[in-house]
């Protein structure tokens, strides 16, 4: 009974992608353009660096490898995001302030996992691709701490849908809040954007705890280099309170539902 | 008979925001009302009356303020995983289609959604596409269906898990003369073969006519009229209209009101005077219930 009853929701999740992917891939020059157009962003994003660190050399320890480490764990990490889980964010804020839930909330699933898994980004192995290409190509990754590299994708990729599943229930409190969830998201990216050794002392602090960006930007790179246990299981126990924190966020959100009466499909 | 639906003083308060503040809006207030099973029929009542939120609050998308409700039995805002296995809702301003992608598609995925095997689930769109003749839209993608053809789909896409009660939240808005009759005849195929129950809004009096038995009429959050279509069109009549053709081809049409007889109307309109044609006819349905709204509190 239960080996059945997992099977038939693990072939409603595999059907549940197979679609989002369909609904994607429905118009293929802008599915195209879109994994191209991302694939450039990132790696032009890396020339200006490239010119900083060819002057400097090293920043406070960092050199040009550890920063494209860092680019490449933060890129593929918001790739896991996107192409898995983007039904968090501005996708779920949308459904929430038009009244849009009510499909999921008729369907006999899990509410917050179906409303994640209903949207994929195509963009986002664009943005899978060039993540990969930059950790192969920074040469920090070996045999020995590939492990290490995994859990560190698996913390970054939950602090992203963490992050946008609370952004995304704002709307569930106060009314209209889509745009200022899109904009705090993009301020939290842009934390992870510069080289984690320019932060140091309280801004580090908060970083690591209450803005838990430095989990993704500045403790990875120190990882790679020397693994401590002792941050590992840090970065582990955040970013568990992260998630937790955000999914009681939504679900609280939840019983604040009010519906709506907009005309609309699942675009 | 069994109730399907038992609705027992329901209320919802929602509190909006405006310029002067928070207000209480008190969308619906002590409902209660039951429903047995197999049977078709119609929630109405004026734009802001309370049914799509008593719809919404029996179907768990949203949780009420007071009272309780089962549906087959179950408890809507704890069970609602299990309910949802055995019930089916119908937005028409919603889609639960796919925009960009053949209905099928959508229909693959909704059998997924309530663990309907492969095999089985085959069986059932077939029988139920044949049976709403979606074969030639089946493999369009949703955006280029008509209004019509996109409404039979999405009922179809509601009925896959076959359910026992199905909640129809204006089933026929927007729709022409012709698809609206489809979708009727379907529905109340739906109701004789299957013994599905159903609860239904609409603001188009010919679903009532074609598809309901009884009628619960709502206004400013409660019940306020709970009986059959029949007796709603003889008990409640606002008025009737008798048209008269003399044999000198002169013509008189008249209306009367409720309370005012018929024989003796005609006898003194008659007079001496030989008729070739004489009609008592009954207002529309339409006309009817727009007296009701008037009146409102009739129960």
């Amino acid at each position: 009974m239960v080996a059945k009853s997992r099977h038939t929701t693990f072939r409603f999740w595999l059907r549940l992608y197979k679609t989002a992917f369909k609904q994607a891939i429905a118009l293929k020059a802008s599915f195209v353009l879109r994994i191209l157009f991302m694939i450039a962003n990132n790696l032009i994003m890396l020339v200006g660096w490239f010119a900083v660190f060819n002057t400097f050399k090293t920043i406070n320890g960092w050199d040009f490898s550890d920063f494209m480490f860092m680019t490449g764990l933060v890129v593929t990490s918001f790739s896991i995001w996107s192409i898995f889980f983007r039904g968090a964010g501005i996708y779920m804020a949308r459904l929430i302030e038009y009244g849009e839930l009510d499909n999921y909330l008729l369907a006999p699933k899990n509410i917050l996992l179906h409303t994640l898994c209903s949207r994929i980004d195509p963009a986002g192995l664009g943005d899978f691709l060039s993540g990969i290409i930059l950790l192969t190509a920074s040469g920090l990754v070996g045999f020995n701490n590939f492990g290490v590299l995994l859990f560190c994708i698996m913390v970054g990729a939950t602090l992203f849908i963490s992050l946008n599943i609370f952004l995304g229930s704002l709307n569930f409190y106060t009314a209209d809040n889509t745009d200022l969830g899109e904009r705090l998201f993009y301020s939290f990216l842009n934390l992870t954007s510069y080289p984690g050794c320019i932060y140091s002392g309280a801004v580090k602090l908060i970083l690591l705890s209450l803005l838990p960006t430095g989990l993704i930007s500045i403790l990875p790179v120190e990882q790679m280099h020397k693994t401590d246990t002792l941050s590992l299981l840090w970065m582990l126990l955040v970013t568990l309170i992260v998630l937790g924190g955000s999914i009681l966020f939504f679900y609280n959100g939840l019983k604040r539902y009010a519906s709506g009466n907009k005309i609309g499909g699942k675009l | 008979m069994s109730q399907d639906i038992i609705v027992d003083n329901l209320s919802k308060t929602f509190f909006v925001k405006d310029q002067t503040g928070t207000k209480e809006v008190n969308a619906v207030k002590s409902v209660s009302f039951q429903i047995e099973t197999g049977t078709c029929v119609a929630f109405i009542g004026p734009n802001g009356a309370g049914k799509s939120t008593t719809i919404k609050m029996l179907t768990s998308i949203l949780f009420p303020s007071g009272g309780s409700a089962q549906i087959l039995g179950l408890n809507p805002w704890k069970e609602r995983r299990q309910l949802m296995y055995r019930i089916g809702a119908v937005f028409g301003q919603r889609s639960q289609l796919w925009y960009h992608l053949p209905a099928r598609c959508s229909f693959d995925l909704i059998a997924s959604i309530y663990d309907i095997p492969d095999k089985e689930a085959r069986i059932r769109t077939t029988d139920l596409i044949h049976r709403f003749d979606l074969k030639k839209l089946i493999d369009k993608p949703v955006r280029s269906l008509s209004l019509g053809e996109r409404m039979r789909c999405e009922i179809v896409a509601s009925l896959i898990h076959e359910p026992k009660v199905l909640f129809l939240d204006e089933p026929t808005i927007g729709l022409d003369v012709e698809a609206k009759g489809l979708i009727r005849e379907l529905l109340s195929d739906q109701v004789r073969q299957n013994g599905t129950t159903i609860l239904m809004t609409s603001h188009d009096t010919g679903d009532i006519e074609h598809l309901c038995q009884r009628v619960l009429m709502i206004n400013h959050g409660r019940v306020i009229l709970d009986t059959t279509v029949t007796e709603m069109k003889q008990k409640y009549l606002p008025h009737q209209e008798i048209s008269i053709i003399y044999d000198d081809g002169s013509e008189q049409i008249i209306r009367i009101s409720s309370d005012q007889s018929v024989n003796k109307t005609i006898r003194t309109l008659i007079g001496n005077k030989n008729i070739r044609n004489l009609t008592v006819a009954n207002p529309p349905l339409e006309d009817i219930i727009r007296s009701l709204y008037k009146k409102d509190k009739v129960v």
